[in-house]
């Protein structure tokens, strides 16, 4: 259960997110719509405890993020939720089994190969496990990619437009993929890309001016 | 998976500026390196050839080339002095011991010496074989003379001068009675022989004086060319290493006897210490020259990691959004730096070792100061300090910019 309870985000002046309280249940699946500039990067951001908002305070499960700090929030980031961005931002130096087993490494997990090259195999790279990630095509990426987020059975999984720089097949599969391997997981997904409605019906609607939600 | 395996899978993604680092900062401590050893092993052995000689008694000329020619026999003599001469100054209260030398001769490019078993004693010889000589014609040869053949019991003959042209006593045969346990001093590099020996095989000997091959030389054996009949009058030797009694000595009898007889003193400590000092003008250069190469390795870790940071980011981004903490991506550059550090000073240390060690097999078979890269020295604990150095300050400013990074901005960009 992902929790935001007067939520309030400031960029210097400006307002850019006021959600106040919203409330996303365990396992359910979204789309975080909105036109550009309303607030939907920075929202996950919140949620992920990668950015600290200028009001108000986050939930997962029952740890507060705000009132985290430094490596324990970290630690949380690490274990409990799994990020999607939008540029993949696969690391070229590793081999695509070792692009998997940093994430279980980063978030302080036991590094298991085995685990790892089952996640692989559910997602179709596991014949691809010893290559780099520059002899990946785009779609193979996303789905080495997609392993890595779930590598560690997060609660929450939250996707940057992650379907915006592909074709309808490869845009379609990705979200299948995230439903699918999210496996009881929260997943919020942050798109203005209106065929994600066809894939995922449920959607929170952040709006441009009034910032008021809609669930 | 850790922070090892991260930071070596990064630098094998980017080979060509680390190899650059691994070259400057090796060629720089492989300079460093090879300085040291070579300059303490100079000293050093300078050091213990000139061990407890006070003050050589000599033919006037430079003092230097006094001292190299009788204490390291390095270069040829000034000239030679009248042994009645020597002894009256060897028997000034102020000399505990005087130690007579007379050169002019060697046998395949080691110097025969005459000389009295004192000599033996000042620098704690022991034989590995034999004993003394006792009678003229016999020698004791070092440890390296006897490697080169001089075996115990064999017999040779002398050539004229101290190089290895000239012509030969052919009617003069040495024996071999002793050989030298190594010393680690001159003495390894000699053949020693009674003062009769040198005696004999000059005085009865006659010869041109255009056959030497130098000036000094035909001084060197004035008496020879007279004949055997007047050489008895007037014995000569080339030189008197002595020493003090009293430490008073050194204020007063090094200008009593420059300034009243027609000899020379002069100081090994001085000399040497002259020495080391027109030898250590070259090792500053040197110095510098590595100083100037390390600095360059240490800026080129630091381009190669500030540039790496361009693109680096978005991973060092990644793994914070991954769960990994400030203080540990910090901790990965500073490995990273270190270990590319630390690879380039031993490659250093290598490179330094193997070439002392190479300088010292080609010049040779230890004619003069012999070198080894083969050992350890203290001060080179200090030279692995200086990766640490390196790597902590060329990552000293990424590491500040990954820790103040913004996860969030910099994974957003597009
Ligand atoms: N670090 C920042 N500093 C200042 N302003 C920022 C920062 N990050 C975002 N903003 C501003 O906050 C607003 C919301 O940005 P955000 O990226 O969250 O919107 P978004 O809904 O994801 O937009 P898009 O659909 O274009 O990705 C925008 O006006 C943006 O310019
Ligand atoms: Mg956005």
């Amino acid at each position: 259960m992902l929790r935001f309870e007067q939520l309030r985000h400031r960029y210097g002046e400006r307002t850019v997110l006021d959600v106040g309280d919203l409330r996303i249940e365990d396992g359910a699946q979204m789309l975080l719509l909105g036109p550009s500039g309303s607030g939907k990067s920075s929202l996950l951001h919140i949620a992920a405890g990668l950015l600290r908002p200028t009001e108000g305070r986050v939930w997962l499960d029952d740890m507060e993020l705000t009132g985290m700090h430094g490596a324990a929030l970290d630690r949380v980031r690490g274990r409990r939720v799994g990020i999607v961005f939008q540029r993949l931002h696969l690391i070229p130096s590793l081999s695509v089994l070792d692009n998997v087993l940093v994430a279980q490494y980063s978030a302080g997990n036991k590094v298991d190969a085995g685990v790892a090259m089952e996640t692989l195999d559910r997602l179709g790279m596991s014949a691809k496990a010893k290559a780099k990630p520059s002899s990946l095509s785009l779609g193979e990426a996303q789905r080495v990619a997609i392993a890595r987020t779930v590598v560690n059975r997060p609660r929450l999984i939250l996707a940057d437009e992650p379907t915006s720089s592909l074709d309808d097949a490869n845009a379609e599969q990705v979200l299948r993929l995230l439903c699918e391997q999210a496996q009881g997981a929260t997943l919020l997904i942050a798109t203005h890309d209106a065929r994600a409605k066809a894939v995922i019906p449920q959607q929170v609607i952040l709006k441009a001016a009034a910032q008021q939600v809609v669930a | 998976m850790n922070l090892l395996t991260l930071a070596a899978a990064d630098l094998r993604h980017r080979p060509l500026p680390n190899f650059l680092h691994l070259v400057l900062l090796g060629l720089g401590i492989a300079m460093i390196t090879a300085l040291l050893l070579i300059s303490t092993q100079i000293s050093g052995r300078l050091q213990r050839d000139a061990n407890g000689v006070d003050l050589v008694l000599g033919a006037k000329g430079s003092p230097l080339q006094l001292i190299l020619s009788t204490v390291y026999h390095l270069d040829i003599p000034t000239g030679n002095i009248p042994l009645d001469e020597a002894n009256h100054w060897a028997s000034n209260p102020m000399i505990a011991e005087a130690i007579p030398l007379s050169l002019g001769d060697n046998a395949r490019g080691f110097r025969i010496v005459g000389t009295t078993p004192a000599l033996l004693k000042h620098y704690g010889a022991r034989f590995a074989q034999g004993q003394v000589w006792d009678a003229p014609m016999q020698t004791v040869v070092g440890s390296e003379v006897a490697q080169s053949g001089f075996v115990n019991g064999a017999t040779f003959i002398g050539m004229h001068g101290l190089g290895a042209s000239g012509h030969a006593h052919a009617d003069h045969q040495y024996r071999v009675v002793g050989v030298l346990a190594p010393t680690g001093t001159v003495l390894d590099r000699l053949i020693l022989t009674s003062l009769d020996s040198v005696w004999e095989v000059h005085g009865a000997h006659h010869h041109d004086a255009d056959e030497h091959d130098d000036d000094d030389h035909a001084e060197d054996h004035a008496a020879s060319g007279d004949g055997a009949a007047n050489y008895n009058a007037a014995k000569e030797i080339t030189a008197m290493l002595m020493t003090y009694r009293t430490p008073l000595a050194a204020a007063s009898l090094p200008r009593m006897i420059n300034t009243q007889s027609k000899l020379q003193a002069a100081v090994p400590a001085m000399e040497t210490a002259r020495l080391l000092n027109l030898l250590g003008l070259g090792f500053d250069t040197l110095r510098a020259l590595a100083a100037v190469l390390i600095v360059a390795a240490a800026l080129s870790v630091f381009v190669a990691l500030y540039t790496a940071m361009e693109t680096r980011q978005y991973d060092l981004a990644v793994l914070r959004s991954l769960g990994v903490s400030r203080g540990r991506v910090v901790a990965l550059l500073w490995i990273q730096a270190l270990s590319l550090s630390i690879a380039g000073t031993l490659i250093g240390l290598l490179l330094g070792h193997g070439a002392v060690e190479a300088m010292g097999r080609v010049a040779g078979t230890g004619r003069n100061v012999s070198l080894t890269g083969l050992t350890l020295q203290a001060d080179e604990l200090a030279i692995l300090l200086l990766p640490l150095l390196v790597g902590t300050l060329a990552a000293l400013l990424p590491a500040w910019r990954a820790y103040r990074s913004d996860v969030a901005a910099t994974l957003s960009q597009s």
